[in-house]
């Protein structure tokens, strides 16, 4: 069973955000369900991990979440839900949980926690029914098409940029546009 | 007093007479108030004025558009907050209602001004207007020092000034970053001077994006923050294109020249020398041209182009635009060819030891813009004339 990574935040010392990966997973209508009615315990952020084609700009959107929780407030409901809002770069807070966030076929997800206990990721690990992987393979896994058409990144910018940084400035800009 | 200086302020006004009206009736103006033109200029071509003068007081037109009063500057020659009663109406316009308000506010304040005077010379919070601005910036102080935790926490050492903002070195997940800390002009109202800063924050991300979608070579943006009116953005590792030049412009070493002459040693080596340099120039060039071209292409102005705002990056030695500050959409040739020009001032300032640099930039611009044509006529023509427009008619 593959190990969950844990990243730091230095604007944010002390606080903690665990991802860990599944593939294959079967209950994300199930997910989903609960997802929305509230329920889910503990509370996770679960993103279509095709969409994340590494670990950076979905730190970004937790940075982003957490300065927004310390400051004005948050725009959604819970902090995971602001990460997964913030990880579309757009303003329009349902579309962005729709296409950020899973449907009910999605097989192939990242999960995320704010500072997680051990417990609290068993505890996830045992409602995703679904294999742990490595973060690495989102380096693999990622699908371009998809995030060129919801990022709407074009030919040039593909020249003198990676998807990631793509991604990320999109994330970085949502509150100038 | 002939309207000579005040046609652009005519034109936005919208009813003729404003502007004049605001120049001759019962208000003690200079000659050229109420023109167009900055603040900033007004007061530094008043460089000569007197100290405690009568207050005196014109409309002037604070580069967005906005009409707000300003005060004389006081016994220390510090410019004085406006802070009248009219203020309050600057701060409810917003940018599309700002020519047609004007005009009636001036007319309000006419009146009011003479209740006003004697007590702003007070110099403390006495008069309404006064306790109002301060308690607006009071509470912007308060909200910032609170606010701004997370990002002083990432705040490392300042890297640089310019005329607009302080650029902090930092880091942020792991990676080099950038803060650009745009300054308060204390000058300015403050809610003005909020709602500018602002504007021109998220004016500067859109463009970088969109300079980015075009294919031109940015900095990452990491972050834009509304209340700490800063930039965050990725440090690029590498030399900016003036340092480059001006290392390259600079005379050879004695080490070179020592020994004979004549020796073919020395010959050969002087003149590999020699064919880097223009390798470089000419590598350079080409750079620069392609990306002024890509970013005219794309309806973008840069606004600011010189070679301190272009950087090589070491790894690739590939040309990153930055400093996207002063930048607008345009189409028009016009707004290109000031561009450039204002580029070309860069190179025969800094660069002219090189040779024509700045023809090769041309050059390549040339190549690889789509509209080049209209783009280099109008051109010429700034050339003669200088950046700013005729001012007749």
């Amino acid at each position: 069973m593959a190990t969950a990574e844990v990243f730091e935040f230095e604007s944010h010392p002390g606080r903690t955000l665990s991802l860990l990966l599944f593939t294959d997973v079967t209950n994300s209508r199930e997910l989903n369900t609960l997802l929305r009615a509230g329920k889910l315990d503990p509370e996770l952020a679960l993103l279509n991990a095709a969409l994340v084609p590494g670990t950076l700009p979905v730190l970004l959107a937790a940075q982003k979440a957490l300065t927004l929780q310390s400051r004005k407030g948050l725009i959604t409901k819970t902090l995971h839900s602001e990460l997964v809002y913030s990880y579309s770069g757009s303003k329009h807070i349902t579309e962005s949980l729709k296409r950020c966030g899973i449907n009910d076929e999605m097989t192939y997800i990242l999960v995320a926690r704010f500072d997680a206990t051990q417990a609290e990721l068993n505890a996830a690990r045992q409602l995703i029914k679904g294999t742990q992987v490595n973060l690495l393979n989102l380096a693999l896994k990622y699908s371009k098409e998809l995030i060129t058409k919801f990022y709407k990144v074009t030919p040039a910018e593909l020249h003198v940029s990676t998807l990631e940084e793509a991604i990320i400035c999109r994330i970085g800009a949502r509150d100038a546009l | 007093m002939g309207s000579a200086g005040r046609d652009g302020v005519d034109q936005d006004v919208g009813s003729g007479g404003g502007e004049g009206r605001n120049a001759e009736e019962g208000v003690d103006v200079e000659e050229g108030c109420g023109r167009r033109g900055g603040f900033l200029s007004k007061w530094e071509e008043d460089g000569g004025r007197r100290p405690n003068l009568r207050r005196r007081e014109w409309a002037a037109r604070d580069g967005t558009g906005w009409w707000i009063r300003m005060w004389d500057r006081d016994s220390l020659g510090e410019p004085v907050r406006a802070v009248d009663q009219r203020s309050s109406f600057t701060s409810e316009i917003t940018m599309g209602e700002a020519s047609a308000i004007p005009v009636a506010a001036m007319e309000h304040h006419e009146t009011m001004e003479k209740e006003e005077e004697p007590r702003l010379h007070d110099g403390d919070g006495g008069t309404k207007a006064m306790a109002m601005a301060q308690a607006a910036a009071g509470s912007s102080a308060a909200a910032a020092t609170t606010e701004e935790d997370p990002l002083a926490k990432l705040k490392g050492a300042m890297i640089s000034q310019g005329a607009e903002a302080r650029v902090f070195g930092a880091q942020l997940l792991k990676r080099a970053i950038v803060i650009k800390e745009r300054f308060t002009k204390r000058y300015r109202h403050p809610t003005l001077d909020g709602k500018l800063t602002t504007r021109r924050l998220a004016g500067e991300a859109r463009s970088m994006i969109k300079a980015r979608k075009l294919g031109v070579r940015t900095p990452v943006l990491f972050g834009v923050d509304v209340e700490a009116r800063s930039l965050l953005l990725e440090f690029v590792e590498g030399t900016s294109v003036k340092d480059l030049l001006l290392l390259a412009a600079a005379p050879p070493t004695t080490e070179e020249d020592g020994g004979d002459e004549g020796d073919a040693a020395a010959i050969a080596a002087k003149k590999k020398k020699e064919k880097e340099k223009q390798e470089l120039i000419g590598d350079l060039s080409q750079q620069i041209g392609e990306t002024v071209a890509k970013i005219h292409d794309g309806g973008l102005v840069h606004g600011d182009l010189t070679t301190s705002n272009m950087i090589i990056r070491g790894r690739d030695g590939k040309l990153v635009m930055i400093d996207f500050g002063l930048s607008f959409n345009s189409t028009i040739a016009e707004d290109k060819a000031v561009d450039l020009y204002v580029l070309e001032r860069a190179f025969i300032s800094l660069h002219s030891k090189l040779g024509d640099v700045f023809g090769l930039v041309l050059a390549a611009y040339k190549k690889s813009s789509k509209n080049w044509c209209s783009v280099l006529n109008k051109f010429a023509a700034v050339r003669l004339r200088g950046r700013k427009r005729v001012m007749i008619g």
